[in-house]
């Protein structure tokens, strides 16, 4: 019996093991930083810092105001910040609001625990050990994190269950009845190996991976008609191609931002920024999870309240990227002007401040800004060919910010590396997965660093990735029975399926063959959702499920369909292991069956809808349409 | 008191038939579903026609674009910020609309509007979420909508009837699309968002599975439940349990399918209305509060930003909104359902009192207009003023702060109330203590 217990896994062993410290510096992770956060950041933060006073990191506290440290490490009662909380103290904090005597306390405990040692040792960046192999490092530093916090880590997950995972991860489908016993059939000792390599190699591989990056990059689309141009203007095909010949994700990244086409299997990247329609800011929002490792969006107005590297000056120099160039009207290409595209823009104090493409590693784009009014004169000499109909300039910024951004940034791989770790285990090791920054830690540093740079050292090598996480242990693991924590990475996490997913595995499921476009537009439509940060099912998913023609249609008898197939079976407890096998590839339990008999023999009079409607439920279930 | 029941055979008083300590539970802040179950209430007559004029409700006629205030509720004859529409008296001596609005202007001692709006925000997304959530934006935290909050406070706990119900058929929509696809019950919880229906959104209501007896499909039903519950339990599945929450919620919304349903209101009143999708919605609107819905907007994506031919297009769109009001208004007055229905017509801000080269008028935030009516609200008055020009406000300016403290008075809810949010910072309903738009409570 597993207690009921859920243990936070935020910090990095190495922290956690020692004591007083430690304990200072998961009171501030756990308890301290999300108080400070609501009730008094506003103030003292990154965005305004009254008295000279920010609250934001434990560094920040030490340091004090305008009038000097608030803090005494120890010793709470000297520690102004801790006196001002008490009811009546005057000056009061916060001003117009009292702390409850519990969150007192909290501050109380966190100033005495900051004797030993007040501030937590920043997350080195490099990884110590070396390992030999991508689930090597997994297991290892993974298992390492269960033993520290005493977390026992679920069984691993059956082989049948294991090979339905796999294919819905690599394939985007379930296996068939044929293919699940053909993996089974295999010697045990490198079966695994066997199938990951054999989906990694399949057709079905680069056309998930594109789903994946078509919603990560693009988003969903939303009005009619957008999917088909993606398809038509060979969007998909880009990234398919890319995706089935390996190219290394540096180099993908880098033609998608250049938006130019220089061979010929790159004719439909330009459609990354032509679906935008001109508009900068929505490029830059985009671009910034790939680039940035995390989401700027709220640093349009201000600084970002939370996270102090991320500044107002990068999201609007990451607009500066983008911003001279045009969609050519009748092309799907967008041209680019040699000259102009200097902004200025304002922060919270009005104050006008130059926008300059600056990375967060620092690194930024050294161009020459004119004086005062002064214009540069566009001219015919500064474009490759001036007669073109879309003009590409000789010094090309958004090339250049392409170059930059994919030349020693290692955001670039740790953001995919997070990215593809959370699409095959449920949550990133930051988490939310695209927003890798100061407020969102990593659950296991080391791992991601070690993953991260094994993975831009073997040329970012999407496939070698995504084979050795599937091959780790970590993946094989059952699913849980609840209280582990979701960041322990100790059972397989809840993942509901993607449209896709159950679109194509409703038809392997009927006994037909997975690629069905009209069924999987009905099944997007109604279920959208790719790596929701909150599952919620909607009335209008079960309305679809329960009404769509589409659905009824998959259940209607067919020659060798699985339907007619269970119809053919001598008694009604081998129609329903048939039918439990068929959706959810094993067998029903005592308590199943017997509920599937008692529904079977109610409506013997008409036994083939009663086995329509009994896949009908399998199929409409939790775990028809949840990864197993 | 009616003394003289329609059957015989029915009770003789009416107070008999009320039990009065149910009855007042019943109407204290429109928790109905405490005390029982909200259709079995509804099978006592006297008691299901009292609770319905108590219970407080709203529609909010969304007219998400932003409409022109000198096309509607505040002409500028004779000004250059005028258009070719002239402006016609009221039923209020001395105040005209445009033109364009006749219907309205004869019942205009049953509206109120405000001419003194004045906001902030000038781009569509974050002018939507202004005058959405009625409060400027904090960082970091989403504040519910006017429909989630309302949802939560007068909503009715598994009510079959959803407690937000939005009506708009256009998938797509410029900036709206983005507000429509972002969250809009912020801390309050998805199941505060609202239900969306409408065109297509409709469709699948109606479509009951081929070839299904209902009795075929309830049982199948019961045995999808079953595994799914099963799974839920087995693994503590919250996914399991969100889609159960699903398919109950859908089973309640089909059982009132019809209310959804544009064929099944009557063709009179269809007629009434107009043939247009925002019309036609508009009525379902009516028909879903009188049977019982607390909150329902209806939008037609962001029809109202006329950048381009700002005089053509508001040819067609404002006498099909004055059309839309007129029959309202007066529908919900003649069912005895005005005094406790609040309707709203607004947009995200208003437009600018010059044209641009395309003949648009452009967003204006500054001096702008919107109407509300009904439901704890005087009647027949127009308040706050611009300028000759409409250039700016000269006479009560009023911010989303005040419209939305003036919203929640009128439904009977503190406006100040404070929302309980362990682990985060106070919220109220409207911040900073922000005064109702006093001259329009009554």
């Amino acid at each position: 019996m597993i207690r009921p217990l859920v243990i936070p896994l935020l910090l990095s062993a190495a922290t956690a093991s020692a004591a007083p410290g430690a304990d200072a510096a998961r009171l501030w992770t756990h308890k301290i930083q999300p108080l400070f956060d609501v009730q008094c950041v506003k103030c003292h933060g990154p965005i305004e810092q009254k008295g000279g006073l920010e609250l934001d990191t434990p560094q920040a506290v030490l340091k004090g105001g305008e009038d000097g440290p608030v803090i005494v490490a120890g010793k709470p009662e000297e520690s102004s910040l801790y006196k001002k909380l008490a009811v009546g103290a005057d000056p009061h904090m916060p001003p117009k609001k009292q702390l409850s005597e519990a969150e007192q306390e909290l501050v109380k405990q966190w100033i005495t625990a900051m004797e030993a040692a007040p501030v937590q040792n920043a997350v080195t960046s490099k990884p110590k050990r070396e390992f030999k192999s991508i689930p090597e490092a997994i297991d290892t530093l993974i298992a390492e994190s269960w033993q520290i916090h005493g977390v026992q880590p679920a069984n691993s997950v059956e082989e049948s269950l294991w090979c339905r995972r796999v294919y819905l991860d690599l394939a985007g489908r379930i296996p068939s009845q044929q293919e699940a016993d053909a993996f089974l059939a295999l010697p045990e000792a490198n079966r695994r190996e066997a199938l990951v390599d054999q989906l990694l190699a399949s057709k079905e591989y680069p056309v998930r991976m594109r789903e994946l990056w078509d919603t990560f990059l693009m988003g969903r689309a939303k009005r009619p008609g957008q999917e088909d141009k993606r398809k038509q203007n060979a969007w998909w095909t880009f990234l398919e191609t890319a995706f089935r010949t390996n190219r290394p994700w540096d180099d993908t990244v880098r033609t998608v931002l250049s938006g130019r086409v220089h061979k010929p299997e790159d004719k439909g990247v330009t459609w990354f920024l032509y679906e935008r329609k001109n508009d900068h800011q929505a490029i830059a929002e985009a671009v910034a999870p790939i680039v940035y490792a995390t989401k700027m969006d709220c640093a349009q107005c201000h600084d970002h309240p939370l996270a102090r590297e991320i500044k107002q000056g990068h999201y609007w120099g990451l607009v500066t990227a983008f911003n001279r160039g045009k969609n050519v009207e009748g092309t799907n290409e967008v041209a680019e002007s040699a000259v102009g595209g200097f902004v200025n823009f304002t922060n919270l104090k009005k104050e006008s401040q130059p926008a300059v493409v600056t990375l967060l590693t620092g690194s930024t784009l050294s161009e020459t800004w004119l004086a005062g009014d002064k214009k540069e004169e566009d001219g015919d000499d500064k474009y490759v060919d001036p007669k073109a109909k879309v003009r590409v300039p000789k010094y090309s910024r958004r090339e250049a910010f392409a170059d930059l951004a994919t030349h020693e940034n290692p955001l670039l791989a740790k953001a995919f590396v997070n990215r593809m770790w959370a699409a095959l285990l449920g949550r990133g090791i930051v988490h939310p997965a695209d927003e890798i920054n100061a407020r969102n830690l990593p659950s296991h540093p080391e791992l991601l660093e070690w993953l991260a740079k094994d993975f831009a050292e073997h040329g970012h090598d999407a496939r070698r990735l995504v084979r050795g996480l599937a091959l780790s242990r970590v993946y094989a693991l059952a699913q849980g029975t609840g209280g582990l924590a979701p960041d322990a990475f100790a059972c397989a996490p809840e993942r509901p399926l993607t449209g896709e997913q159950i679109s194509r595995s409703l038809r392997v499921a009927a006994g037909l063959p997975p690629e069905d476009e009209a069924l999987r537009r009905a099944v997007v439509t109604a279920i959208p959702d790719v790596l929701p940060k909150e599952y919620n099912a909607s009335f209008q998913q079960a309305l679809f499920l329960t009404n769509s023609p589409a659905v009824a249609k998959l259940l209607q008898p067919a020659p060798g369909g699985t339907l007619e197939k269970i119809a053919a079976l001598s008694d009604r407890p081998a129609q329903i292991n048939a039918a439990f096998l068929t959706a959810y590839g094993r067998n029903p339990d005592p308590e199943e069956a017997s509920q599937a008999l008692d529904f079977l023999s109610k409506r013997k009079e008409k036994p083939a809808e009663a086995i329509r409607d009994l896949l009908w439920a399998l199929l409409c279930s939790a775990e028809f349409l949840t990864m197993p | 008191m009616n003394t003289n029941p329609d059957n015989p055979g029915d009770c003789r008083t009416d107070e008999h038939l009320l039990h009065r300590r149910l009855f007042l539970k019943g109407l204290t802040g429109g928790a109905l579903a405490s005390v029982t179950s909200f259709s079995g209430l509804f099978h006592n007559r006297v008691f299901a026609e009292a609770a319905k004029k108590a219970q407080k409700r709203c529609i909010l006629l969304w007219l998400c674009g932003a409409p022109s205030q000198f096309e509607t509720w505040d002409p500028k004859p004779g000004r250059p910020s005028s258009g070719p529409f002239g402006s016609i008296p009221t039923a209020i001596p001395g105040v005209h609309f445009s033109s364009l609005m006749p219907r309205c202007a004869s019942i205009a001692d049953k509206l109120n509007v405000v001419r003194s709006m004045k906001t902030t925000q000038s781009e569509h997304l974050q002018a939507i979420n202004l005058l959405q959530r009625g409060n400027p934006d904090r960082a970091g935290f989403t504040r519910p909508t006017l429909g989630s909050a309302l949802s939560s406070a007068i909503g009715q706990l598994d009510s079959p009837i959803p407690n937000f119900v939005l009506l708009d058929p256009i998938p797509g929509g410029n900036e709206f699309e983005s507000f429509k696809a972002g969250n809009w019950s912020g801390w309050l919880g998805a199941e505060h968002s609202p239900v969306r229906l409408g065109g297509d959104y409709t469709q699948l209501m109606a479509a009951a599975a081929e070839g299904l007896t209902p009795d075929d499909r309830e049982s199948r039903e019961i045995l999808r439940k079953f595994l799914t519950s099963k799974y839920e339990r087995d693994r503590k599945s919250s996914v399991a349990r969100s889609q159960n929450a699903a398919f109950e919620r859908m089973k309640g919304l089909s059982a009132s399918a019809d209310l959804f349903d544009v064929n099944k209101l009557p063709q009179k009143d269809r007629e009434r209305y107009g043939a247009g999708s925002f019309a036609q919605h508009s009525l379902m609107a009516r028909h879903l509060v009188e049977n019982g819905a607390p909150f329902v907007m209806v939008a037609n994506g962001m029809n109202w930003d006329n950048h381009v031919f700002q005089h053509e297009i508001h040819q067609m769109l404002v006498p099909e909104l004055d059309r839309v009001l007129f029959h309202l208004v007066n529908d919900l007055e003649e069912r005895g359902l005005l005094d406790s229905t609040l309707v709203i017509a607004m947009g995200e801000f208003g437009r600018t009192p010059w044209l641009n080269p395309a003949r648009g008028r452009d967003h204006y935030p500054n001096a702008w207009s919107m109407m509300m009516t009904g439901c704890g609200l005087k009647r027949g008055i127009i308040t706050g003023a611009t300028d000759a020009d409409g250039v700016d406000v000269i006479e009560k300016p009023y911010s989303e702060q005040n419209l939305f403290a003036t919203i929640f008075t009128a439904l009977g809810l503190d406006p100040y109330g404070e929302y309980d949010l362990p682990g985060m910072p106070t919220f109220h309903r409207v911040e900073n203590r922000t005064d109702p738009i006093r001259e329009l409570l009554a």
